[in-house]
């Protein structure tokens, strides 16, 4: 599903250059639950944005659904994001002036769903994600927890085929984070293929494969137990 | 799509009160300004058209006759021409001739001892049907055929009357042309777009009757209008018709021309023999001031717009991510500015309904706002073309916004939309500096205008027409007139000041060269006392006077410009000059402006003649008493008409009425643009000191006094005010030249009036933002360090 080889991404300043990723080679599978690893400024963070389409690689190539997207235009990468990646951010990024049903419903208006079948949608999603009793409410309404479980519910209402998460349980407590972790791998289950970026251990074990990230470079791969 | 779009806009309403306020508050403003200056525009753009049908083929004959350094255009034409040309022109489907109001003499309409004073206006057939006169009563076409026919206006009906429909009654015309006894065969109400106003209309034919010199080529004073054939020509049409008069009077080089009717209001001023605007440059003017009260008002839109960018962040980061486009975005963002733009057109009609009273008055022209399908129209237009203009740049500069750095928090407000925002701010107060010099401008030249020594004085001085019993009787008049106490002088003269009472060409003197012979003169004809009447004060010789018994036939006093003229060599005094028979010059006197000021001064004088008016100098302190006097003596001669008589120096502030108007629909939107701008001022400091809390309140902590953070705050949008005046002063400064050229006297430009200007808008400026920069300022700093 995903494929990139030999990418790299250096930023620069007008004094500095940084190397955030370092030719690296990585697979994603369908249905493959991946995280990835690293210590602070390792590159995971800049991985994931170039695996969204929300930034561009330097060097090397990306195939994505056997597809060379990294040098794609806005537009284009626009309508892959729209078909196929959803994102889930530490922070949540809910539109605080929108109530719980309107966040996620937002990513249907880019298709062409009628209002009725979008309500189905919605509703269906925000049941799952055991929040439909909170569909009227404003995010700062809401916990932590809930607001992630929305974020959630939102990046994947449209059912892509990648969800793609930044530290998702970072700004959680345990027991939200653990319930979050679980509704990721209930996804997983249901056909999703999930990247998700993480500091913490305990998430990384509900992936099938971690993959560790140095200084830009991938260092180690482990693969779990549960594949 | 469009829900969730419109759910936003209203909950961001909701949420940014003040925002929406300022924006709102400022387009209706900048709207309102332009829908009422687009009905007068529109008022000024329907004068002339009457009849849908003819309308479109109305024009009027124009002559041009050269004069010695120019050519000079008039509208009075020859008494027989209208007729005769409809009969040597297939071109021509049919003409009316006219002899307008004042051309001549007013009279009185009397029925049973009421008299009103009237304007008669004398009309061909056809008159009726091309002049779309609104007939409240009579038959229309087959009104005015009869001899002693009259059609009087509605006011004259009540006022005679008590009542509008009068016809088959009998009333007197008294005057000196046409009197007799008429049948009313018509009631109408003028059409507010006709710029003759006339209170009766007479059958043409009955003048000519009356007036039987009016039939020969040479006597003018008629107005020539045609109804030409569809599809004709008018380069050829023109071309044909320029030598018409020559056919008929040997040798004349007087030449014809046609323009639509229609453009003669707005296009009536002519320099050698061609349209070159009039009224229209106003009209233009005006519009484009209200182009760039609406520019200034979008400005403010697009500045808080794009500065409060960072409220929206989330929003479009968001929506990026999750696949939607810039132009969906941009598409939003432009439907907000339009729904805006509609809450500020409503507002705007509010604000319209109640301005446009006092709109009217000021412009004075009787105006009036009726939705129609083409005024729904031009509202819907105006309120898309705002909305797209205004929403335009955010629109762009919002939707541009790279969702990864969004949602980094690293969206620094790049310097490009900065620059663009302090060039927006700069652009405003340019605009609204421009527009306050203007101002400062108009009002020192229209002081200077009434200030101004005319070289003669016009003060307590009234004229009233000589008429009723007086005519014949004027001697006698004058002789009572002068017995009362407070009257210095009076004396009978041609025309009324201020104004080219008279002039003409065709003079002779001794070493006139022949291109010399059509300068054309002004001069003051009237009784002996008028020279000592107007204070015009004699440089050489001596005054008219009855003691030498022949100056009325044969003495001249020319003004110093004419002895130039004339380019007499040494003394003036008992020369000898060919003007209305033979004359000699008995004096000199210093020059004195009979036009307005923005002509130069002609080559005038006085001479001897009977009049058509009596002028009266009284003593100042005793007017009311005095004029009471004089009514007193009048009534003894005509019972029946009431005195009516006029101040000169009212009638010199009245030429002077466009500029007054302009000057103070100046000061209306210069005062608008303004507080537009200041409005738009007010919503960036806010933006800006809600943005600069934390550094605000450390540099407080740090021990910063308050007055310093607000100087601080306020330093930079005074800055850009700044730069506006560097921009705007030398512009105004070349514009006010421009506009002052239109004058022969004009006030000297004065450095102060743009200072002024400029401090005007630092002022305002400094306070909008002082106000809000104080408030920040004195906020305490823990609140902001806490918040943060």
């Amino acid at each position: 599903m995903i494929e990139i080889k030999g990418l790299s991404k250096v930023y620069k300043t007008a004094e500095v250059a940084t190397t955030a990723l370092d030719h690296i080679d990585i697979q994603v599978r369908e249905n493959e639950f991946v995280a990835i690893m690293g210590p602070s400024g390792c590159g995971k963070s800049t991985l994931l944005n170039i695996l969204g389409l929300l930034d561009y690689p330097d060097e090397g190539s990306y195939l994505f659904l056997e597809r060379e997207v990294g040098a794609l235009n806005e537009n284009k990468r626009a309508e892959i994001r729209k078909e196929h990646i959803g994102f889930v951010f530490q922070n949540f990024n809910l539109i605080d002036t929108l109530t719980v049903f309107e966040n996620v419903e937002l990513p249907l208006l880019f298709f062409k769903f009628q209002r009725k079948e979008r309500k189905k949608m919605v509703l269906d999603i925000l049941a799952r994600m055991k929040i439909g009793h909170r569909a009227k409410h404003f995010p700062a309404q809401l916990s932590g927890g809930q607001q992630q479980r929305v974020a959630i519910a939102r990046a994947v209402v449209s059912n892509p085929k990648v969800l793609l998460t930044d530290e998702p349980t970072g700004n959680l407590d345990s027991k939200n984070g653990q319930e979050v972790m679980k509704l990721l791998t209930q996804l997983n289950q249901e056909g999703t293929t999930i990247v998700m970026v993480t500091h913490s251990e305990r998430d990384a074990n509900y992936a099938h494969r971690v993959i560790q990230l140095f200084d830009g470079k991938t260092v180690a791969e482990t693969q779990h137990e549960k594949v | 799509m469009l829900k969730h779009n419109l759910t936003l806009f209203f909950r961001n309403i909701n949420k940014y009160k003040g925002t929406f306020l300022i924006n709102t508050l400022g387009l209706a403003l900048g709207l309102a300004a332009t829908i009422l200056i687009s009905i007068w525009a529109n008022f000024e753009l329907q004068f002339h058209k009457f009849n849908e049908k003819d309308s479109a083929n109305h024009y009027q004959v124009l002559v041009n006759y050269p004069q010695s350094n120019t050519i000079q255009t008039s509208t009075f034409t020859p008494g027989p021409m209208t007729k005769a040309i409809a009969e040597d022109f297939p071109e021509i489907d049919y003409s009316v001739p006219v002899v307008a109001p004042r051309t001549f003499y007013s009279g009185l309409l009397e029925k049973e001892g009421i008299g009103m004073k009237v304007d008669p206006q004398f009309v061909g057939d056809g008159f009726l049907n091309l002049f779309g006169c609104d007939f409240l009563h009579g038959e229309k076409t087959s009104a005015l055929r009869e001899r002693n026919a009259i059609v009087i206006s509605k006011a004259l009906a009540n006022g005679l009357f008590k009542k509008t429909d009068v016809i088959g009654e009998t009333v007197e015309f008294k005057a000196r042309y046409c009197p007799g006894l008429y049948t009313i065969t018509g009631v109408f109400e003028l059409p507010p777009n006709a710029s003759a106003k006339y209170d009766i209309l007479i059958n043409f034919d009955r003048f000519l009757e009356d007036r039987q010199n009016m039939l020969k080529w040479n006597n003018g004073g008629v107005q020539a209008h045609l109804v030409l054939k569809e599809d004709t020509d008018i380069d050829a049409f023109n071309l044909k018709i320029k030598d018409y008069l020559s056919t008929k009077i040997e040798g004349l080089d007087h030449t014809l021309f046609v323009q639509k009717y229609a453009q003669r209001y707005l296009y009536g001023t002519y320099e050698n023999g061609v349209p070159v605007g009039g009224r229209i440059k106003y009209v233009q003017l005006f519009l484009i001031i209200a182009i760039f009260i609406i520019l200034v008002a979008c400005i403010n839109f697009m500045n808080l717009s794009t500065a409060n960018a960072t409220r929206r962040l989330q929003e479009i980061g968001i929506k990026k991510v999750f696949g939607a486009k810039r132009t969906r975005l941009a598409r939003q963002y432009l439907l907000e500015s339009i729904l805006l733009s509609f809450f500020a057109l409503i507002t705007a009609l509010f604000l319209v309904a109640i301005l446009l009273p006092q709109f009217s008055q000021i412009i004075d022209v009787p105006l009036s706002f009726q939705m129609g399908r083409t005024e729904i129209v031009f509202l819907l237009i105006l309120m898309l073309v705002t909305g797209l203009l205004a929403g335009s740049y955010p629109a762009l500069y919002l939707s541009k916004f790279e969702p990864l750095k969004i949602l980094k928090g690293k969206m620094t407000f790049n310097i490009g939309g900065l620059w663009v925002r302090n060039v927006l701010v700069v652009f405003q107060f340019f605009i609204s500096i421009v527009l306050i010099s203007s101002v400062l401008v108009i009002y020192q030249q229209i002081e200077y205008l009434q200030t101004k020594s005319l070289g003669y004085d016009k003060e307590n001085i009234i004229s009233f027409p000589i008429e009723g019993a007086l005519v014949g009787n004027e001697q006698r008049f004058l002789d009572a007139l002068k017995d009362i106490v407070g009257v210095k002088y009076a004396s009978t003269m041609w025309g009324e000041l201020p104004g080219r009472t008279s002039n003409s060409s065709g003079f002779s003197w001794p070493g006139q060269d022949p291109k010399d012979r059509e300068t054309r003169f002004s001069f003051i004809e009237g009784g002996y006392d008028m020279i000592s009447l107007l204070d015009v004060k004699l440089k050489a010789g001596r005054v008219l006077s009855k003691d030498f018994g022949t100056d009325d036939k044969s003495a001249i006093v020319f003004n110093e410009t004419a002895i130039k003229t004339l380019g007499i060599e040494g003394d003036p005094i008992g020369q000898k000059v060919g003007v209305k028979g033979e004359r000699t010059i008995v004096g000199v006197v210093e020059d004195f402006h009979l036009a307005t000021l923005a002509e130069e001064i002609d080559p005038g004088f006085f001479i001897i003649s009977t009049g058509n008016n009596f002028i009266v100098k009284m003593e100042a302190g005793s007017e009311r008493n005095t004029i009471s006097r004089i009514a007193d003596i009048y009534k003894t001669y005509n019972k029946t008409y009431p005195f009516e008589y006029s101040f000169l120096d009212d009638r010199y502030q009245q030429l002077y009425a466009a500029e007054e108007r302009v000057g103070k629909l100046a000061r209306y939107f210069a005062g608008l643009a303004i507080l537009i701008s200041c409005l738009g001022l007010f919503g960036l400091a806010t933006f800006s000191a809600e943005r600069q809390r934390k550094e605000i309140s450390i540099r407080k902590v740090l021990g910063q006094p308050a007055w310093q953070v607000a100087t601080m705050l306020s330093g930079k949008f005074t800055r850009l005010v700044l730069i506006a005046i560097l921009i705007g002063l030398p512009v105004s400064y070349y514009f006010s030249q421009q506009w002052l050229t239109n004058f022969a006297y004009h006030a000297p430009l004065q450095f102060w009036w743009f200072l002024t200007a400029g401090l005007i808008a630092i002022l305002v400026a400094v306070v909008t933002v002082g106000v809000k920069a104080l408030q920040a300022a004195h906020k305490n700093p823990i609140d902001g360090l806490r918040e943060e």
